[in-house]
């Protein structure tokens, strides 16, 4: 025991001679609804120093970026309350500001290096981002921190791209705690090998079973960089890591009650805590009830009023798994489709047919003050926009009554810029005050364009996913936050054809060459003689043929 | 070398002249032949009856094996049966209902309809939720559905049970690629009308009808099924799947083929429709006396199922709620629960059918595209025996090609310069040349004086709009007796037909030495009439074929023109027998007074509330060209 305990304080010291100035922690909240659902966020968060490697420090400094968010999502039901970071929308979304002067080349050219990097980095298909993709928002993610005459915008969804373990082992490899030993091989102390494979599978991040993670109902994963630097060789890089997800022990147990605990929910335990970490790991756990549970486990919380959470704390080296057991465990289902939020955002097709259709968005604002938001929506070139159809109603939110929009809540903006066939999509940026305990009704039509047919995906007739619209929040007073909503994604069937006919044309030209071919080669390889009437006469078999020469009768 | 060219300009002649031969070959052949073309129309109607020609089985006719029809494994259980008592008020009903779905987790809410009709405005709900798929990112959904009232007018009560059970079972699973709809209608087809359209963004899509709008969205609704179970028994006999949507439009055929495929995997006996109709069961009771064999007996059972299918569909009117779905291209069918009054022994039980329900759902679920294999174009005489286009098309283009080919023999004999004989090239024996009369070239015109059949064909289309809208406008005249309104519309087609023969003489003062005349009036009114039966050919097949059985033939016998006043008198009549008052009164023959006026009122129905097109086709595209010809056979 004593041996365990000096080599465990060897490895701090260590940790912390080698990660000069290097941090990192980490924080898993579990937070469960009266529906039972339990959304676990699992946030990481590393700061890199310039001396220090890291991948996407390595990609950050390489591409000029001062700041860049990245999340892979799969599933809608995201419970915004439990989240700390917003929900995000299926599919990938990324956004970067980057360095206007740069040494290697135009933000454009680092743009589609980027989304190259993060492909090879996250093994995901992010080099379909193209500038056929791509907008430059204006007001939609302004940030403190970035200086927006120093460094250009870029943003891009790709609503379609499937998340999958193939992700999330590049993900959970960024982490100095994860389930790999030859993370931790830069650790050249011999006497830190047997704490190395101890900690292989230590922290939060032990949890990481794709069989229950992928099994979610909602599941996003995202990585956020920003880099600041004091001077010019004095930089580090912030690099947050959270994984969002959004299990059911509902639906996953056969008595459908809300009871559940970590190995019930991922099939596995904690690892003990990461050594690596500067500050102790926390497991916050806050619960629909206040009391009439119990938990489970050697380790008993402790709550913490200012965190509105139960806290436990993670030890070195020690396994740790714990669970609820509610004397009445009954779920109150119906709170699933109750939301608290006080800005929504819906968005959903309208009309029928391949060959027009509209968009409908509908904000509603239970605030009792006016909100000011931004709405940025990014359409793909087919679909072809009628600007002069955009139209904005706003009711009341209870009598349903059209208000008459007046004083400071008419002020609106629009930024439009008009797509360009296969070169850069439709974005229209939209800014406008919403009044109070409101809905405003956004819609526009557009026809859908009849593309070429290798510009079709395999499956043609799904259709085309196009990104969610954002809805940026802007603060109302200065102690809040700028936040971003996103929208539904929307399933756009083009006009689409028939693909077997290419090969119905395929073996009819060939037929008709090979008529031809018969036909010329027959002219071009037989004699051609006089003419020689007596041949021409009727042959003794063609009774049905009238006795006369080519010309007329003899 | 001279002989090569000599032996080119010969072959050249030959050439021209054989094209010109096998032309006039072909015309004298359609002149001779078209008219059989009808009767080989009709004659292929009658084979493809027989049962050697149709599919067999629904498993060999699913072209899409995404859907692994009946494969899937589910899992509904007994104990997953809810049943409640439903109750028969509609706002109870509607708040029972959310209560149930939001007790299930479902993303649910109520629509209100208001419907006017007259004075009166009456208020219907429909409840709707949504199970979001859980991993699926929710651009895609499958619709369940359930009216209040059945298409046999019962109510409703244990499909509204099924569902409600299904929508507390299926959020257990988390294999749903796909949102799933449960939407619980009420107000009849106009409510189920109100909801789709108001899901797809059209919140005022009819004077009358008032709808607040949807708040839940799924993704696009790609697949439906509409579940019709009546009353509150236990069981059932058989499940009637019904196809035929609004207008003739049908669901993608692999629909009602792994709907079938999921019944028949749990044993549970399916058919088409609820049942055969009194008409259909009457003459199939009649052969059935006559003793005439099994073959031939089989052959009839094959014969009145293909004949109540196109009646069907000729009209076009919604046998169940899953008709108005191919309007917004979501490929749905009815099922609905048969008991039958003297069985026994039914069998079907909540759990068979949710299970069948399951399965076909689990088939959507697999399907990752829309339905884009098979066909959209079929028919159907059992739920056993299919009809691809190819089969049915030529018969019922057939029965009316001859028109376009008449249209055209008569367009060349139309013009009245010079005759075709005229035309004709000579051969010079001295040139070995073909020589053209003098006069003659490739741009000569021949003029043809077609101001007049112009006027007359437009005017009746004129005409009988008019006399269509001034009947929609005031359908209170429509409540006097069939009989009635039959012999005012036969005596107004009669009287316009007659009063039109003095201001055609106007401008016709010898229609016998005008020959050309009424030849171009003729056709002018065959090529319309062969383009209106051609087109609504491929949109509902069966119309066509309905339209084109009685004019064909009795514009054939009837569509000339005659001096003697007798034989004008019955040509006319011949004519008006098949124009819409003839088959309106074959309509009061066979139905009667209650029958006939219960079909009028169902179209009218479908006319004003649902976007009908049958009868506006019938009435202002092919009424007129009967018009037209029976001022041809007056007039001339």
């Amino acid at each position: 025991m004593r041996r365990l305990v000096a080599i465990i304080i060897a490895a701090w010291v260590s940790i912390s001679a080698s990660a000069a100035q290097s941090t990192q922690h980490e924080t898993l909240h579990l937070h469960q609804r009266p529906s039972g659902r339990v959304t676990a966020h699992f946030a990481f968060a590393q700061s890199v120093a310039q001396s220090q490697a890291h991948a996407l420090d390595d990609i950050a400094r390489g591409f000029g970026i001062d700041e860049m968010a990245l999340s892979f999502t799969q599933g809608t039901r995201c419970d915004s309350i439990a989240t700390k970071v917003g929900c995000r929308p299926p599919g990938v979304v990324l956004w970067a500001w980057m360095r206007n002067n740069h040494s290697l080349s135009s933000v454009d050219t680092r743009w589609s290096a980027l989304t190259n990097a993060l492909a090879g980095t996250f093994c995901a298909s992010l080099n379909f981002i193209t500038p056929e993709n791509s907008a430059e928002p204006q007001s939609s993610f302004t940030h403190s921190s970035v200086n927006s005459s120093l460094s250009s915008l870029r943003y891009a969804s790709l609503p379609r791209e499937i998340t999958c373990t193939e992700n999330l082992t590049p993900w959970s490899k960024l982490l100095p705690c994860s389930t790999k030993v030859n993370h931790l091989a830069h650790i050249k102390d011999r006497k830190m090998k047997p704490y190395c494979i101890l900690g292989s599978k230590a922290g939060i991040a032990s949890l990481f079973n794709a069989y229950a993670i992928y099994d979610a109902d909602y599941h996003s994963m995202s990585v956020e960089v920003s880099r600041k630097c004091t001077s010019d060789t004095e930089c580090t890089t912030e690099i947050r890591q959270d994984l969002v997800v959004a299990l059911d022990p509902v639906r996953k147990g056969y008595q459908r009650n809300m009871d559940w605990s970590l190995q019930f929910l991922f099939g596995k335990e904690v690892a003990g805590s990461c050594p690596l970490n500067e500050i102790e790991t926390n497991i916050l756990v806050t619960l629909p009830k206040a009391e009439g549970f119990e938990f489970e486990g050697k380790v008993k919380p402790v709550y913490n009023d200012e965190k509105n959470a139960w806290v436990y704390s993670l030890e070195l080296a020690k396994q740790f798994s714990m669970g609820v057991k509610y004397s009445d465990s009954k779920p109150d289902l119906s709170e699933k489709s109750k939301s608290t939020e006080l800005i929504q955002i819906h968005r959903h097709l309208t009309g029928y047919g391949r060959e027009r259709g509209g968009i409908k968005i509908r904000i509603s604002n239970r605030d009792t003050k006016p909100r000011t938001v931004t709405l940025l929506e990014v359409l793909p070139w087919f679909i072809k926009l009628y600007m002069h159809t955009l139209q904005r109603t706003t009711y009341h939110i209870t009598s349903q009554e059209v208000l008459s929009l007046s004083g400071e809540v008419v002020n609106q903006t629009l930024k439009y810029q008009p797509a360009i066939p296969r070169i850069r999509p439709s974005v229209i940026e939209l800014t406008a005050t919403l009044p109070g305990e409101s809905i405003t009704v956004f819609t526009f039509q557009f026809d859908r364009a009849f593309i070429k047919y290798t510009e079709h995906p395999p499956d043609a007739n799904r259709g085309f996913d196009t990104g969610a619209a954002i809805l940026t929040v802007h603060p109302a007073s200065r102690t809040e936050k700028e936040y971003r909503l996103f929208s539904d994604v929307l399933l756009i069937a083009l006009p689409t054809p028939d693909f077997s006919m290419p090969y119905n044309v395929i073996t009819m030209s060939c037929t008709i060459v090979a008529l031809y071919f018969g036909t010329v080669f027959n002219l071009i390889v037989k004699k051609l003689e006089g003419l020689d009437d007596s041949q021409l006469k009727k042959k003794w078999w063609m009774f049905w043929v009238k006795e006369r020469s080519v010309l007329g009768k003899k | 070398m001279g002989s090569l060219i000599s032996k080119a300009t010969a072959t050249d002649a030959q050439r021209i002249q054989r094209a010109r031969a096998t032309l006039a070959r072909a015309l004298a052949l359609v002149t001779r032949i078209g008219p059989l073309l009808s009767v080989f129309g009709l004659l292929g109607l009658v084979a493809i009856a027989h049962s050697s020609v149709s599919k067999k089985g629904y498993p060999n006719n699913i072209d899409e094996n995404a859907m692994l029809p009946a494969q899937a494994s589910v899992y509904f259980a007994p104990s997953d049966v809810r049943m409640l008592s439903v109750p028969w008020d509609s706002d109870q009903r509607a708040k029972l209902l959310l209560n149930q779905l939001q007790s299930a987790g479902l993303d649910s809410a109520t629509q209100h309809v208001w419907v006017t009709k007259g004075n009166v405005t009456e208020k219907f709900t429909n409840v709707y939720g949504i199970v979001r798929a859980p991993r699926a990112s929710g651009t895609e959904s499958v619709l369940l559905s359930a009216p209040w009232i059945c298409s046999d007018d019962q109510f409703n009560e244990n499909g509204f049970n099924y569902l409600m059970s299904l929508a507390h079972y299926i959020p257990k699973f988390s294999h749903w690629s796909k949102d799933l709809i449960f939407l619980f209608s009420d107000g009849g087809l106009i409510g189920t009308r109100a909801w789709l359209e108001a899901y797809h963004g059209f919140d005022e899509f009819h004077p009358d009808v008032k709808v607040s709008p949807i708040v839940y969205h799924g993704g696009v609704i790609e697949e439906a099924l509409n579940v019709e179970f009546p009353g509150t028994h236990a069981r059932y006999d058989t499940i009637g799947i019904y196809v035929q949507g609004l207008n003739g439009q049908q669901p993608n055929a692999d629909v009602p083929m792994t709907a079938a495929a999921a019944a028949s995997s749990y044993s549970v006996p399916v058919r088409l429709h609820r049942s055969r109709s009194e008409t259909g069961q009457k003459a199939v009771d009649f052969m059935r006396q006559l003793n005439l064999g099994k073959s031939v007996m089989e052959y009839v059972e094959g014969a009145v199922g293909l004949a109540e299918f196109m009646s069907i569909q000729a009209v076009g009117i919604p046998m169940a709620h899953h008709a108005l779905f191919p309007k917004f291209k979501i490929e749905g069918v009815t099922i609905a629960g048969v008991k039958d009054d003297q069985s026994t022994s039914a069998t079907i039980d909540a759990q068979r059918v949710c299970l069948v329900i399951e399965s076909t759902l689990r088939s959507f679920n697999s399907l990752l595209e829309r339905l884009h294999h098979a066909f959209w174009f079929y028919m159907m005489f059992s739920i056993y025996d299919y009809l691809p286009i190819a089969f049915y098309i030529a018969p019922v283009i057939l029965l009316s090609a001859n028109l376009v080919f008449q249209a055209f023999l008569l367009f060349t004999e139309g013009e009245f310069v010079l005759s075709a004989k005229e035309l004709e090239p000579t051969v010079d024996e001295k040139l070995k040349l073909l020589v053209r009369p003098a006069g003659v070239s490739s741009f000569l015109k021949s003029p043809r004086p077609l101001q007049l059949p112009i006027a007359i064909v437009s005017l009746c289309y004129s005409a009988v709009w008019i006399c269509y809208r001034l009947a929609t406008s005031y359908p209170s005249y429509l409540d006097q007796p069939l009989a009635v309104l039959l012999g005012y519309a036969a005596a107004l087609q009669f009287a316009v037909s007659i009063l039109a023969v003095p201001a055609l003489r106007l401008f016709v003062k010898h229609p016998e030495s005008q020959p050309e005349q009424w030849k171009l009036l003729k056709s002018l009114t065959y090529s319309a009439l062969g383009a209106t039966l051609l087109t609504i050919s491929t949109l509902n097949p069966s119309l066509s074929a309905l339209l084109a059985l009685p004019i064909v033939p009795a514009a054939y016998i009837a569509a000339k023109p005659s001096k003697n006043v007798a034989v004008k008198l019955f040509r006319m009549l011949l004519l008006q027998a098949a124009s819409p008052v003839g088959l309106l009164g074959l309509l009061l023959l066979g139905l009667g007074e209650s029958g006939a006026r219960h079909v009028l009122q169902h179209v009218w129905m479908v006319e004003y509330w649902l976007e009908g097109w049958c009868v506006g086709a019938v009435v202002c595209a092919f009424w007129p060209l009967c018009l037209a010809l029976q001022i041809l056979v007056a007039g001339f």
